[in-house]
């Protein structure tokens, strides 16, 4: 294993931050021609009552998330900016290749990890990383699902930095939520920039769905001709229930929750008015530990006692499966880019964020020396929880964070701070820069599919990198635009007319 | 292929749904009933709390049945569970977990009637404005049939729907009878403006058009009762709805219970009749007890049988 050349140049030169929509001489950017071009158009009030008409249709219409104060579950309106962020089609393209490529690779790791362990026996891959991994499931140990395939559906963050380039930030490989949002976005967006739509060519997004549903039959069973899916929700009370519930709809599939599931002599059945029917696919959007009170947490009435058995005899497909997770953890992420080689013999052709590894001496001494100017994550927190952004932090934490290093460096990483994209947004103050990140969601089995664009989240406070919807971040609806496919557009328009 | 839960949810929230709606009209022509009568006459708002059977809980927390303390009890009172407020609320709750299963618009239309309720409860309570309040209550529910009707397939999903709007509507047509019905036959047909309250009964749930197009007579107790119990065709007849709960149940799985249920309800019906209609309060009292007993007998059957089956089954 190579270290990092530490950089700390590139790192202490703050930058001005890449703009999504505008070069920084202000003129737009090519696929943002028609948009830049529309903003300069209309009045800030314009825009103002077209972001209030849209607040009151996504209240009526129910579009929802829950967070959780006090213990009680408050259901939030979904936070949407109607300026939409836009990315270029030649762009996304290349983009959407790395990604599957970062999947492929994934996914042969995981089953390389559960079975024959060929990447530790070559080096490549620390044995001791394994030993220390809270996702790690023994029970899984051995067990090849359909295609070698794990992690079926992934949501990963990416980020674009100063100069342009989209970075991986994190893969999200457990059960990874938004991308209802992000279709919910576009049908807000047409509703409310349904002229622009007319002149320029937005690859459409709505199709998601099908390939969801069409990727979780493929896993199923093989003698099962006909095979029946399910989603299964913890219920009405999770936070991402909204997106459940859209899920199951638009695929026309039940969903179900623990109690509603039965398993008989390694099957699984679900409780129907008509009593227990066959389940064959199990889209489950419940953590590892409360799939089922046999194997895991004993005391979860979430899950479905005897799942496990029924997934390892093969009567039932759980997407993502169970153990997934190994491979989504902060230090592991840090060898993303050597298993695509291991994997592949290819080059990664999306860039990671350098990430030093406190496990190593000279890395972790590095991280120690600049803590200050580095953002410090544990390995297997989500949700933003125990992260130390060194220039934010007060000197309390950085001594806090520096002893949790010290204590279990293998658990830990760090990672440069980045200066995250900016995009247009409405705010109180008017039209002005917001953070953004991107989350695609990308989905594996018999072939791959990667959504066009992903769902954009933005930072609504002036400077803030916080995007998290439950910590006060919105969304927009993401473009991705093919730049030079305008005239095209027209020509064909006018073919027709004279044809008629 | 219907989940169990999911048609107990469906259950229930017609069942809210159409409670919304009932309520909502039998305000709506008391209070119009109580603007028209003159101030002496006996009639007073307490039959809005037997009506939905709370007159114990509401005394625990007022001392007179005036009409502040009833209309907010009815309308908007937390503690209340068949408040128009917590049906409407608990409609939406039920819909909310099975929004997979049913149209859109049917959902949307009961959010929106839910944000409308909860901001505009002070409508409701002045009644100046209060018949504009009711009346959107009851074209929203009224809208959410439309919809089901007009874009939900035949399925078992719409069957549950169905079956908890039929077992609402028998109940709270008993349960409207029950209230005035006895009170004014005790009076007699001779007593002062009976011909307006027993046509407010009719109107509380819907039915005096369509009575006086089917008895083209004068208003008169027994005719109400009958028309109300036996009208073969009137949607809010007991006869009706017990007719629609059979049809529906028998195409479900696993019916035989039910339909049982069904069979008794509708024999006590028949078996009751010359009781139920002879326009003599303590017999039609015995009579809507026995079928408000069987009616229930019908809605724990089909709720033995759908919501909660034996998984060995």
């Amino acid at each position: 294993m190579t270290s990092l050349a530490p950089v700390p140049d590139a790192v202490a030169t703050p930058r001005i931050p890449w703009d999504e929509l505008r070069h920084h001489d202000g003129t737009a950017r090519s696929a943002g021609r028609t948009l830049a071009a529309h903003l300069e158009r209309v009045t800030p009030s314009e825009l103002l009552d077209r972001q209030n008409q849209v607040d009151v249709e996504i209240l009526a219409n129910g579009i929802t998330f829950t967070v959780y104060s006090d213990g009680l579950g408050i259901d939030r309106a979904w936070p949407f900016d109607i300026i939409p962020r836009v990315i270029d089609g030649q762009e996304w393209d290349h983009v959407s290749v790395g990604l599957t490529q970062r999947l492929t690779a994934l996914n042969r790791f995981i089953d390389d990890l559960y079975n024959d362990q060929n990447v530790i026996a070559d080096g490549v891959f620390p044995t001791e990383l394994l030993d220390g991994s809270v996702n790690l499931r023994k029970e899984c140990m051995g067990i090849r699902p359909k295609f070698g395939v794990w992690a079926h559906i992934r949501g990963t963050d990416l980020v674009r930095d100063v100069d342009g380039e989209f970075r991986v930030l994190e893969d999200n490989l457990r059960v990874p939520s938004g991308v209802s949002y992000l279709l919910e976005n576009r049908l807000l967006s047409k509703r409310t920039l349904g002229d622009l739509f007319r002149q320029q060519s937005i690859r459409p997004v709505d199709d998601y769905p099908d390939a969801l549903l069409t990727l979780l039959r493929s896993i199923a069973p093989d003698d099962v001709d006909d095979p029946t899916v399910v989603v299964l929700t913890p219920g009405v009370f999770n936070s991402a229930y909204f997106e459940h519930s859209f899920l199951a709809r638009r695929m026309g599939v039940a969903l179900v929750e623990g109690p509603d599931l039965v398993v008989r002599n390694d099957r699984v059945f679900m409780r129907t008015i008509d009593g227990l029917r066959p389940v064959h696919v199990v889209y489950r959007r419940v953590d590892d530990m409360y799939l089922d009170p046999e194997v895991f947490n004993p005391d979860s009435t979430l899950g479905v006692p005897g799942l496990m058995r029924a997934w390892k005899a093969g009567n039932v497909a759980i997407a993502n499966a169970p153990g997934a997770g190994v491979a989504d953890d902060k230090v592991v992420y840090a060898w993303v880019p050597d298993l695509i080689r291991y994997y592949l013999g290819e080059e990664p052709l999306l860039a990671s964020v350098p990430t030093y590894r406190c496990m190593y001496a000279d890395e972790r001494s590095y991280v120690l020396d600049h803590l200050h100017e580095l953002v410090a994550k544990p390995a297997n927190e989500s949700g933003g929880y125990g992260i130390c952004i060194g220039d934010r932090a007060t000197a309390a934490d950085l001594a806090e964070t520096r002893a949790s290093i010290e204590a279990d460096p293998r658990n830990w990483v760090a990672q440069p701070i980045l200066a995250l994209s900016t995009a247009p947004t409405l705010c109180d103050e008017g039209v002005e820069a917001r953070h953004v990140d991107l989350r695609p969601f990308i989905l594996s089995g018999e072939s791959s599919y990667v959504t066009r664009g992903g769902l954009t989240r933005v930072a609504r406070r002036k400077g803030s990198l916080i995007v998290n919807s439950s910590q006060g971040g919105g969304s927009k609806d993401t473009w991705v635009v093919d730049a030079d496919a305008v005239e095209a557009t027209g020509a064909v328009r006018l073919t027709n007319a004279a044809s008629v | 292929m219907l989940l169990s839960r999911v048609g107990g949810s469906l259950y229930w929230a017609a069942r809210y749904l159409e409670r919304a709606a009932t309520t909502s009209r039998i305000v709506r022509e008391h209070t119009n009933l109580l603007i028209d009568l003159p101030v002496n006459e006996p009639l007073t708002w307490e039959p809005l709390l037997s009506i939905s059977s709370t007159l114990d809980e509401y005394a625990k927390l007022h001392t007179a049945a005036d009409e502040d303390g009833v209309i907010s009890w009815v309308l908007s009172e937390q503690t209340n569970p068949n408040a128009v407020l917590n049906t409407v609320a608990n409609a939406r709750e039920n819909l909310r977990s099975v929004r997979e299963v049913i149209p859109s618009a049917l959902w949307t239309t009961v959010n929106d009637l839910f944000l409308f309720v909860t901001a505009h409860t002070d409508q409701g309570e002045d009644r100046t404005s209060r018949t504009r309040f009711l009346d959107r209550v009851i074209k929203d529910v009224q809208l959410c049939w439309g919809i089901v009707e007009d874009s939900m397939r035949r399925d078992e999903a719409n069957a549950l729907l169905a079956l908890g709007r039929n077992i609402e509507r028998a109940d709270m047509t008993t349960r409207v009878l029950d209230v005035r019905a006895v009170g004014l036959t005790t009076l007699g047909d001779l007593h002062q403006h009976a011909d307006l309250q027993w046509a407010a009964v009719l109107r509380s749930v819907s039915a005096l058009h369509m009575y006086q197009r089917t008895v083209s007579n004068a208003v008169t107790g027994p005719d109400v009762v009958q028309f109300l119990l036996g009208d073969e065709s009137f949607p809010r007849s007991v006869r009706h709805c017990l007719h629609q709960l059979e049809r529906i149940t028998a195409t479900l799985p696993r019916s035989a219970q039910p339909l049982q249920a069904c069979a008794h309800a509708r024999a006590v019906l028949s078996s009751r009749w010359t009781h139920l209609t002879a326009a003599e309060p303590v017999a039609l009292r015995s009579g809507l007890d026995a079928l408000q007993m069987s009616i229930g007998q019908v809605s724990q059957s089909l709720v033995r049988t759908y919501v909660y089956p034996d998984a060995a089954s």
